[in-house]
Formats: structure tokens, C-alpha cells, sequence
């Protein structure tokens, strides 16, 4: 049965090719996908931690050092019997020159011991029990005792007593002490407080670390910094690192002059130029609170510091992402910082009153890299890894250390978008598998029923059902088997094409076996049944019923019951439902957050949903237009090709229903992912330009000895650059006063026309308002600003209402003028993250004297890769040879509050996705046609017997699979089309704004003609084949 | 229509098989005079639907050929064939071979079309005149064996072909059904004065006939005249 099963397939390689094709286009389709999603959840590692600055940071919870100190002792602290007692003794001292508030001693003991009621004392005295509990441990929460302040070198004695509820030593007694100057609370008896120096060390040594750095860092008042006669009256930061944390930063902190040397200072480019210094020399005086005379320190040179995100980015829980940049800086050795300046705000913190000049306690901070070469390629796996070494870092010194795990953090929101994205792209892996088990089971049907002459045959010779169902079964195992297989190695070879060795060879290789098999499996089992069932029915049927030409037979119980036109309106009252019930809506992701994209795995059901039950309801859609035919009367019949053609189209439109099936299938998947993918590039495209302001954002350096003023922006009108608009914008730069409410508030300042022409403005950034109105609002009033909706609410105003703005805030050049809100406005090109107020850049300037422009925004001849190119080029050959850009486009900008989805290769996807539709499509069609001979080859034959010439005959031929393709390429395309918006609605988070859908003229122009091609192909070949078949044995076949 | 004369040449038909070539015929050659009725027999596998599917014009031969009226039709090409396929030769199948989605009427009208012509009546007259009028609004898996198999002689005739060729025509109907077929492929054949040959097993089928001629194993056997 085996031998004679293989030797079928062997003789019929036409059939055996059509089938395998099916499985193996379907298969490869679902196995691709699954390999493509190991490969991007490997590189998702890689992209999650890329924008991290810095891995671990380990922060010193008491940087000046904690004057109270508790001491516990236990006596007895022999093995205690059940019922003996012990007493805890905790001492506690205030050694600072300050009193301490609000200081809570807490005292747990292990469960062995119980509190013996009112035995708690306090210098002697008795302290009241709380209801019958220790006064050291109140409730639930076992809360401390709050004895409030504590005076400068005082102390405190407490004690209490325990009873042994079982026999042991009197261990595990737990206190703590906190103040509100030190909210972690302390253990007792802790040793001593440990420094930068030693923190570093011990840090740099845990398994893991590849290196350690120590950073020091403290805020200083205006009118600290002093060169020459001059004194910088601005904020200014301090800093304290050596020479390997510049070098671990090279990229971002750049000593342009000189070098940082352990007894030398390097100054911002900022400080440096308010200090009239040109290089490194001369010396710097710092003033410090708790230091009678400035610290003198000669300069030994000058950095750009504009993008040293370790250094500026926030240590504030909640905002961990910004960038507060000071423009004002001086950076000192880390043990100069730790000599002088430290001691310096320990002397001050504990001069009652000095405190006040103390805006900040200085910060110390230990900065790690661990080794991330050694972390896993997928996120998850290299999350466990870090939060194990994070735990590490954490033991070497308890209590005393704060730690922020940014990598974890990055990978906790990558691991849940591998999660996701595993989801989003099996969805769109499964049709595949769907379309694998289709075609089987379409080639399957073809297959038995040209099987059965061959069965009768074998069942003349007298061949049993059993054997019969061998045979079958043999050839079903050879199919499923060698398709799935086949299938699989083409999934892997479309995955390599797309994703490149290295990025699917990152994953692992049981991740990439683990894929395989189950490729294979699920091909194996869906395809198989595909082709078993409708050869198992064949079998059971009456020989003599299969011959039975006229397929006007009942209609199957799914569609008299119109189960698919319910399906597809159920889909579209679903689909309703959610739009109206805001299920589709979501809140962005959030790296800095924590934050990852939300995406119910439900939502993806829709899609789907759509392309199923749209393409079931295509053949209702093929049958309802092939019986309304014109064909004539029954008294004539009509020109020939069309009398017949017409004729069969109407009378037997259920033998086209499965190939009207097919196309619509695949072109519907094919019409939805163009769709998506046409979207999600324009998308992109806006989210970049979005971010970026415009084409290309032109940064001049901190070092640049030139002023940047509105009329540089003409400069930069090179060659490729059509719009260059110049941009004032600093965090926390106004304050805002209305009549309700005051608030500190970002301002950028624009030149409202030419951000009009340069910045991709959208009319759903404003409220109330179109852009341009708003912008012309705008530029119609100098002293016009236009405010963000929350600020709105905040204070109380609307357009029109007038508002108190202090500009340049912070600075020198600070002004308070009364302007007058003319709109409000959700975003603004240029500034992802947000911003509060807009004013006209020229107001802005002649108000506070200032004429530095931040930023240009330059909008190109050509958005694409090489437009910009060009532009870059003549930038940096133009006006970036006399001075130091820094240029940025669309294509170099990596928005780091993105989810690390959006790094994905969704495009890859798409275009794998979409190679195997067009191969499946032109499969479907191949098959049909072939079937579609295999079934009606007497009816050719007997036309050409009686004379019918090629010509209509190909007519036919042509005639019914173009009636196929049709009804399939229209019935897909719309089936695709609510596919493809939908998946649009389901994929939204992925991006800052609201995709725009995008028409994918080009992919489904291609897809036509696929079909159409394959159509003309597949008929040729058919043709050709019904050419050589031997007519004196087709018309004598039963 | 006057019945056309038919000339076979010393023909020979090869098939290529996985197995190697097959000759199907080997240096048959056989005259059949106009308006005449010829009966091929032989023992199944002999080449007797081959012979007939090269008179036919569906096939050419590997070696010999074939003449219709006079005129080698062998080497024609195929759309030449086709026009005198459809023009001056009428087909019966022993499996009827009707077109499964049309009515009996419209089996028989494709034939006028093909042909160049449709008439309204005529296919109804001579489904009438077989006796399946009543058939003719019905499919064919509506109607018996022996309607279909008289559709499709209908079918043959209803253009006036010079040449009528059958291929077992009764080889699926019963003893009754079969001797209605054959009297009525007779009647056609004479009536319209046109040449019949009928491969057929049946001896009553082939007494039936002017001549009969035996194949046995692809070549000529036997040839007999009746009265």
C-alpha cells in the first residue's frame, strides 16, 4: 500500500506539485512569521537597552551623612526557655549640630518572642502601651514610635521586654530608625556609612558589572561661579567625576579644549563664555555654602555638556526620561569633589540656617554598565539576568543606597512588547496557516475526485474500504509531511531574506527549534486533516454517485442557515461597538515609565474576523452575480463562448465557489497588509518628522563662539533645504500667572510663518482652531501665546484672556509682560514630549534682550534619504564649516519615549508576509485552473470533437477563471480593505500620532497583477495540457 | 447532405508510455464508400477507438494516412480540423459525453452553433423525431440511459453531417435502448445520405450495418460485406 501510494505520486507530479505548492506557500507563510518573530524579539534586547544611559545607577540615600544613629542590645542573649525574658535596649543618638524631626524608632521581634505589656520605657520612664501592643511595632503595618525631635547631641534611651514563646536564643530583633531629613529608615547597630570611593569599588567587583563610575553632583545658587572681575548670576551645577566616566561618555560629554584634570576644573561651553574664557586658562572660583572663601581652581578645560544625558537626565522617579539641562556648568575630580566640595554642604547642612542657602543636598551616585554583551538576546531572559546583578549591587550596601535599574526597567517594557508583538505577528502568521489548510483541502477535494477512477479501479481488483483508506492515509502523511517540511525550511529561508543572519541567528537555537517544530506540527495537523477529510468522504461515497456531473446539489447547511452574511455583520456590529466604547483607544507607551504598549490580544480578533468573514461572504457575492447572467432564451443560445460560458457560470456556480474562495483569501490578506504596511510607512514618516520638528533640526554647539540668532536661519537655506524656521525653547523657561492660578510652564518661541511652512503642522494639534488660524492668530499678535488645554484648565483662561508671563525664567534676562492667549494647542512639532506655551519668537526677543536661538527647524526639497543626504551635506559644506552643527533628520533621530515595538521590523514582516500572498495567490489560481481541468476535461475534449477551435476554447477557460479572479480580487479587496483599517485602528499605540490610513495603490496594483498574470499563465499551461491529452481516451473514460 | 467517402492508408498510431511506445495501430488501411454504414469490430485494446479518433480528425497518425472525401486530412491543421469537425462530422461516445450543465436542447443546438448555424425548430424537431421531445428542457442527469445516449445521436445529426462516427454507442444501454439507438442512427444515416461507421462489440449491432470490418491487434482482420 506504502509502494503503491508513493508510486501515485510519483506518476502524477502535476498533482502531487499543486498540492504540495498550497501546503507548502501556507506553511512557509505561518513558519516565516514565527521565525521572524524570534529573530526581532532577539534584537529587541538590543534596541530596548540601546537609548539607556546608564544601567544601574546607586545613589546614596545620605550624601552629607545621618547625625542619628540607633545602637540595639539584647541581655540576656542566652537560649531563652519558654516564658523566660529578655530586654531590648535601643539607644539613640542625634551627633549633628542640627535637631532631627519627626525620627520614628521601630522594633520588631522575630516570632518566637512576644512584647510583654508595659514594659516599654523611655529614659526610665514607662511609654504607654497602644492598645495592649508594643509602642514600637503599632498595628498590621507595625509602625515605630514617632518620639518627634530630637536636639543636637542628645541622646535617647528605650527599652522593652520579651518573652520566649518557644525555647531558643533571643535573635532576630529588627530596628530601624528614619527622620524626615532621612526617610529610609536605618537599621540598628549599622556600620559605618560608606563612601563614593568604597561604593565604586564594591560595585565595580559584583559579577556583572562591566564597569563602575562615581558621580557627584550639587546644585549651586546664582552668583557662585567668578573668573576675572566677572561672576555668572545664573543657577549653576557642579560636578565631581573622573577622567574614565568622561571617557565611558566621550560621546556626549566633549572636552573640546584642555583636559579634565584631578586638580583642575573644565567648564561648560556656557560658563566659559559668561566667564569671557577663551581656553584653558587662567583660574575659576566657586563659591560654596560652608566655605568661608570661593574654592580657586584653574581651568583646565572647556566641554559641550549640551548632550550629556548621564549627566542631566532626571533622577526624579516619575520623570526619569527628561533632560534638565544646565547651562551653567563646572565639572571637578570626583575625589576633589568628595575633599572639598562635600565637606563644604556637610559644614553648612549643620549650621542651623545655613540649610536655607542649600537648595539640594548634594547627590552621590555610583553609575554601572554591566556587561550587556553577555545578556540574553531576548528580553525577557535578559531582564532575569539584570534584576539578578541589580540585586547584587543592592546587597553591597544595604540601606544605605537607592537604586534606579533603568536596563530592567527597559526590559521589563521590552519583554512585554516581545510579549506583544509575539501576539500581533502570530495574527498575522495565522492566516497563513489558514490559507495552508485551505489550499490542502481545495487540492485535496481536486485530488479525490480525480482519484476516483483510479479507487474504482482498485476497487474492482478488489481493494477494501480499509486498504482504500490506506492509501489514502499514506499519501496524506506524504503530502502534510514533505509540505510541512518543505514549507518550514522556505518560512526560514523568507525570515533570513528578510530579518539578515545575525538578526535570526541572535535567538537561540532551541527558541529557533522550538519555532520548526511547532511550524511543522500545526502544518502537519491542519494539513493533513485538510487532505484526509474530503478523501476520506470520497471514499465513502457511492461510486456511481460520484459521476454526477451537474453539481446543482445542496447547498451546505452554513450557508442555507446564512452563517456567513451573520458572521461578517456580527464582525462589523463588534467592530462598531468597540469604536463607539473606545476599546480601540490607548494610552502611548512609555520606556521612561515603565509603560508598555497595550494592545488586548482580543483586539486582533477583528482583523481577522474581517478577512474570514469577508471572504466566505465573497462566494454568496461570486454566486448572486453568476445567476444573474444574461444567457438568453431557452429558444436560442447565443453567441457560442459566451452561451456557454454564461451557462455554466449560472447553472453550476458552486464548482467556482472554493477557487472565488481562494483568491478572496488571499487578496484579502494581501489588500490588508498593503493596507497596514502603507499606513505604518507613512506613519512612521510622520512620527519622525514629528519628533524631529521638521526634515532636519540644526543644533549650533555650546562652542560655537558665534551668535545664533533669527537671521542665521538664512545661512541655512543651502541647497536641498527649501524652509528653515529658528526655534527658542528650555525647560521650565515661563511662569505663567492668570487671575485662578500660577505655574511654572515650558515656552517655545516661533516665527509663527515660517513654522508654518517648515513644521509639519496638523489641524488636530489645535483646539477650536485649523493650524494655519492659529499660527496666523499668532503671528497677527506680538505678545499673542497660545497655551496647551491642561494649562488652560489650570489657569482659568481661553482665547482672549490676558495672562502674566515672566519669560526667561531663571536667567538674568528674565521679564514679567502681560500677553494674551489667542489659542490653544495639544502639540507642537518639534517637542514629543510635550509643551505648554507658544509665543512669537520676535516678542520674545525684543522683551528679554536675548537673540540665541535654540534650534533651527529646516524643511527640505526632498524628504527622502537622499533628499536629506544632500541637504546634510551642503549643511555641514555651507555654514557647518565655519561652525559646529549639530544635525539631525528624520532618518538619524531616535525617539527614546517610543516603545521598543516600533524598532521592530514590522515592514520586514509585511514584506514577508506579502511575498508569500502573491506566490499563494498565483498558487490559488494555478490550482484552480488545474483543477478546474482535471474536472471538466471530458466537457473540453467533447467541444473540440465537435469542432470547437482552440481560440474559444481558451475563451472558456479564460472566461471562467477570470470570472473567478474578479469576483475574488474585488470580493478580497474589500474584505481587505475593513481588514486593513482595522488592523490600523488594533496597531495605533505604536505610534506618536494617529495614523492617517494610507491607499496602497502600488502593492495592490502589483497584487492585480499577480492575479492577473497567474490567471493568463495558469490558462496557457492549462491549455497546452488539454492539447496533449489523448481524446480517444478522455471521451471513452466512465 | 451527401455522404462523404473515407480512405485509410497503411496507418499506423504510436502512444509514448512510461513503459516505452505502444502501437496502438499498425498498418490498418480500410475504404468506406459514401452513404454507406461500416461496423468496426475487434476484442477490446485493439485500436478500434483510435482508428475511429484519426477518422475523427482528433488524433493524427504516426505513419500512413487518412482521406475525407477525397481530401488527406491528416495533415491539416488544427484549426482547418476543427472547421471540419464541427461542419462535416457528427460524434457519438458510448458515455454520451453531453455537456453536463446544459438541457438536452441545448447539447443539440451547441452543435448548430458550432456548425455556423442555429435554427430555432430544428433541434426540438429531431428530439421529437428520436423520441426525447420530452426531454428537452431536462439536464442530463434528469434523463436515462438510453435518452441521453438518443440526445446525443440527436446531437450528431442535427448539423447533417457527411460523416457520422460512433464509438460504441450502445455499449453502456440495454438490448432495447441499444437497438432503438441503432435504428435510429440508420434511419439518420440514410435518410440523410450519410456515410456511419460505429466501432461497437455487439454483433447485432454490426449485422445492423453494410460492412463490417475487424481489427485484431492494431492491425486489419476482417472484412466482411452484408447484404
Amino acid at each position: 500500500m506504502r509502494r503503491y501510494a508513493l508510486r501515485d505520486l510519483l506518476r502524477n507530479p502535476r498533482r502531487t506539485l499543486a498540492t504540495l505548492l498550497g501546503i507548502v506557500l501556507g506553511v512557509g507563510l505561518f513558519s516565516g512569521v514565527l521565525f521572524f518573530v524570534d529573530g526581532s524579539g532577539a534584537s529587541m534586547t538590543a534596541r530596548a537597552i540601546a537609548p539607556v544611559t546608564i544601567d544601574v545607577q546607586a545613589v546614596l540615600s545620605s550624601p552629607l551623612g545621618r547625625p542619628v544613629e540607633l545602637s540595639q542590645s539584647v541581655e540576656p542573649r542566652r537560649r531563652l526557655r519558654p516564658g523566660e525574658r529578655t530586654r531590648v535596649t535601643l539607644v539613640l543618638r542625634n551627633t549633628g549640630a542640627v535637631a532631627a524631626s519627626e525620627v520614628v524608632v521601630r522594633s520588631v521581634p522575630s516570632p518566637r518572642l512576644g512584647y510583654v505589656r508595659g514594659s516599654a520605657r523611655r529614659d526610665g520612664a514607662r511609654l504607654p502601651d497602644v492598645a495592649g501592643v508594643s509602642p514600637f511595632a503599632l498595628g498590621p503595618a507595625q509602625i515605630g514610635f514617632n518620639l518627634g525631635e530630637l536636639l543636637p547631641r542628645s541622646t535617647v534611651r528605650f527599652s522593652y521586654a520579651l518573652r520566649a514563646r518557644r525555647a531558643g536564643r533571643p535573635d532576630g530583633v529588627r530596628s530601624t530608625v528614619s527622620t524626615r531629613e532621612a526617610v529610609l529608615p536605618r537599621p540598628a547597630n549599622a556600620p559605618g556609612l560608606a563612601s563614593l570611593t568604597t561604593l565604586r569599588r564594591r560595585i565595580a567587583g559584583v559579577p556583572g558589572v562591566s564597569y563602575a563610575d562615581g558621580l557627584a553632583f550639587v546644585a549651586v545658587p546664582p552668583g557662585a561661579l567668578h573668573a576675572r572681575r566677572r561672576t555668572i548670576d545664573a543657577p549653576a551645577e557642579v560636578f565631581g567625576f573622573d577622567a574614565a566616566y568622561a571617557r565611558h561618555h566621550r560621546r556626549t560629554i566633549r572636552i573640546a579644549q584642555g583636559s579634565l584634570r584631578p586638580d583642575a576644573a573644565v567648564l561648560s561651553a556656557e560658563a566659559a563664555r559668561a566667564l569671557g574664557i577663551t581656553g584653558p586658562r587662567g583660574t575659576v572660583r566657586l563659591v560654596l555654602p560652608g566655605r568661608a572663601a570661593p574654592l580657586s581652581l584653574p581651568v583646565g578645560g572647556i566641554a559641550d555638556l549640551s548632550r550629556a544625558r548621564a549627566l542631566f537626565q532626571s533622577r526624579q522617579g516619575g520623570s526619569l526620561e527628561a533632560f534638565l539641562y544646565v547651562p551653567i556648568s563646572i565639572v571637578v575630580g570626583r575625589r576633589l569633589f568628595e575633599r572639598v566640595v562635600l565637606p563644604a554642604f556637610r559644614r553648612a547642612a549643620a549650621v542651623r540656617g545655613a540649610a536655607l542657602v542649600v537648595k539640594s543636598p548634594p547627590t552621590l551616585e555610583v553609575d554601572a554598565r554591566l556587561e550587556r554583551g553577555s545578556l540574553h538576546a531576548d528580553p525577557g531572559s535578559a531582564f532575569g539576568q539584570t534584576t539578578v546583578i541589580t540585586r547584587r549591587i543592592e546587597k553591597v550596601a544595604v540601606g544605605q543606597t537607592t537604586i534606579l535599574d533603568n536596563i530592567s526597567n527597559a526590559l521589563a517594557v521590552a519583554r512585554a512588547d516581545a510579549r506583544l508583538a509575539q501576539r500581533m505577528f502570530l495574527f498575522l502568521g495565522l492566516p497563513g496557516l489558514l490559507l495552508a489548510a485551505f489550499l490542502a483541502a481545495y487540492a485535496g477535494t481536486i485530488l479525490a475526485a480525480a482519484q476516483r477512477r483510479e479507487q474504482a479501479n482498485l476497487r474492482l481488483r478488489g481493494a477494501g474500504e480499509r486498504q482504500l483508506a490506506q492509501i489514502l492515509g499514506y499519501r496524506t502523511a506524504a503530502f502534510a509531511g514533505a509540505g510541512s517540511l518543505l514549507g518550514m525550511v522556505a518560512g526560514a529561508l523568507a525570515a533570513l531574506v528578510v530579518l539578515g543572519a545575525s538578526s535570526l541567528f541572535a535567538a537561540s537555537t532551541w527558541t529557533l527549534a522550538r519555532s520548526a517544530l511547532e511550524a511543522a506540527a500545526a502544518g502537519l495537523v491542519t494539513t493533513g486533516l485538510a487532505l484526509y477529510v474530503p478523501g476520506r468522504r470520497a471514499l465513502a461515497r457511492d461510486v456511481s454517485g460520484e459521476r454526477r456531473e451537474l453539481e446543482i446539489t445542496r447547498r451546505p447547511l452554513w450557508r442555507r442557515a446564512y452563517l456567513d452574511v451573520a458572521a461578517a455583520v456580527a464582525v462589523a456590529a463588534a467592530a462598531v461597538v468597540a469604536f463607539r466604547s473606545g476599546t480601540f483607544e490607548s494610552t502611548p507607551a512609555s520606556v521612561s515609565t515603565g509603560r508598555a504598549v497595550r494592545l488586548p490580544a482580543g483586539l486582533l480578533l477583528f482583523p481577522l474576523g474581517a478577512w474570514a468573514a469577508g471572504a466566505v461572504v465573497s462566494i454568496r457575492l461570486a454566486e448572486l452575480l453568476a445567476r444573474r447572467l444574461p444567457i438568453g432564451s431557452a429558444a436560442r443560445f447565443g453567441p457560442l463562448v459566451r452561451g456557454i460560458l454564461g451557462r455554466s457560470l449560472v447553472r453550476r456556480p458552486r464548482g467556482l465557489a472554493a477557487g472565488v474562495l481562494g483568491v478572496a483569501l488571499v487578496t484579502a490578506f494581501g489588500v490588508g497588509l498593503a493596507f497596514f504596511a502603507s499606513t505604518y510607512d507613512a506613519a512612521k514618516q510622520a512620527d519622525a518628522r514629528f519628533t524631529v520638528g521638521s526634515d532636519i533640526r540644526v543644533t549650533p554647539s555650546p562652542l560655537s563662539r558665534r551668535a545664533h540668532g533669527r537671521a542665521y536661519a538664512s545661512r541655512l537655506r543651502v541647497a536641498g533645504v527649501a524652509d528653515v524656521t529658528p526655534v527658542v525653547a528650555r525647560l521650565q523657561n515661563a511662569f505663567i500667572r492668570s487671575r485662578a492660578n500660577s505655574d511654572v510652564k515650558d515656552l517655545a518661541a516661533i516665527d509663527a510663518r515660517s513654522f508654518a511652512a517648515t513644521a509639519p503642522l496638523l489641524d488636530s494639534f489645535f483646539h477650536g482652531s485649523t493650524a494655519a488660524q492659529a499660527l496666523a492668530h499668532l503671528a497677527a499678535r506680538p505678545d499673542g501665546i497660545l497655551i496647551d488645554p491642561d494649562s488652560a484648565d489650570v489657569l482659568k483662561v481661553g482665547p482672549g484672556d490676558r495672562v502674566d508671563v515672566v519669560l526667561a525664567r531663571g536667567t538674568k534676562h528674565q521679564v514679567l509682560r502681560r500677553m494674551t492667549v489667542v489659542g490653544l494647542f495639544t502639540r507642537l512639532p518639534g517637542f514629543p514630549e510635550g509643551l505648554q506655551a507658544v509665543a512669537n519668537i520676535s516678542y520674545y526677543m525684543k522683551q528679554t534682550g536675548l537673540n540665541r536661538v535654540d534650534f533651527f527647524l529646516a524643511h527640505t526639497t526632498n524628504p527622502s534619504s537622499s533628499g536629506l543626504r544632500t541637504a546634510v551635506a551642503a549643511l555641514q559644506a555651507g555654514p557647518g564649516t565655519a561652525d559646529r552643527l549639530s544635525v539631525d533628520t528624520t532618518r538619524t533621530t531616535l525617539n527614546r519615549e517610543q516603545s521598543s515595538l516600533t524598532a521592530l521590523n514590522v515592514r520586514g514582516l509585511v514584506d514577508l508576509d506579502l511575498f508569500f500572498t502573491f506566490l499563494t495567490s498565483a498558487a490559488v489560481i494555478a490550482i484552480f485552473v488545474f483543477g478546474l481541468l482535471l474536472q471538466r476535461r471530458r466537457e473540453y475534449v467533447t467541444l473540440r470533437a465537435q469542432g470547437m477551435d482552440a481560440r474559444s476554447l481558451q475563451g472558456l477557460v479564460f472566461g471562467e477563471t477570470g470570472f473567478v479572479g474578479a469576483i475574488g480580487v474585488v470580493a478580497g479587496a474589500a474584505a481587505g480593505t475593513a481588514m486593513g483599517l482595522l488592523l490600523v485602528e488594533v496597531l495605533k499605540p505604536l505610534f506618536i500620532l494617529a495614523p492617517a490610513v494610507s491607499v496602497p495603490w502600488t502593492r495592490g496594483a502589483a497584487l492585480l497583477a499577480v492575479v492577473v498574470a497567474a490567471t493568463l499563465v495558469a490558462t496557457a499551461g492549462a491549455l497546452v495540457m488539454l492539447r496533449r491529452l489523448s481524446p480517444s481516451e478522455v471521451l471513452r473514460e466512465q | 447532405m451527401i455522404g462523404v467517402g473515407v480512405a485509410v492508408h497503411e496507418v499506423a498510431k504510436e502512444f509514448a508510455t512510461d513503459a516505452g511506445p505502444v502501437h496502438a495501430l499498425r498498418g490498418v488501411s480500410l475504404a468506406v464508400e459514401p452513404g454507406t454504414s461500416v461496423a468496426i469490430t475487434g476484442p477490446s485494446g485493439c485500436g478500434k477507438s483510435t482508428l475511429l479518433s484519426l477518422i475523427g480528425i482528433l488524433e493524427t497518425p504516426t505513419e500512413g494516412w487518412i482521406e475525407v472525401d477525397g481530401r488527406r486530412v491528416s495533415g491539416l491543421p488544427e484549426p482547418e480540423r476543427a472547421r471540419l469537425r464541427r461542419e462535416r462530422l457528427g460524434f457519438v461516445f458510448q458515455s454520451h459525453n453531453l455537456q453536463p450543465f446544459l438541457t438536452a436542447r441545448e447539447n443539440v443546438q451547441l452543435q448548430l452553433v458550432l456548425s455556423g448555424g442555429e435554427h430555432d425548430s430544428r433541434p426540438d424537431d429531431l428530439l421529437a423525431e428520436l423520441g426525447v421531445g420530452h426531454t428537452a428542457a431536462k439536464y442530463p442527469d434528469e434523463l436515462s440511459g438510453g435518452e441521453r445516449q438518443r440526445v446525443a445521436v440527436a446531437r450528431a445529426l442535427v448539423h447533417r453531417p457527411a460523416l457520422v462516427l460512433a464509438d460504441e454507442p450502445t455499449g453502456a444501454l440495454d438490448a432495447e435502448s441499444s437497438q432503438a439507438v441503432v435504428e435510429l442512427l440508420r434511419r439518420g444515416q440514410r435518410e440523410r445520405g450519410a456515410t456511419l461507421i460505429v466501432i461497437t462489440h455487439d454483433p447485432v449491432v454490426a449485422g445492423a450495418l453494410d460492412r463490417r470490418v475487424a481489427l485484431r491487434d492494431g492491425s486489419n482482420a476482417e472484412v466482411c460485406a452484408h447484404a
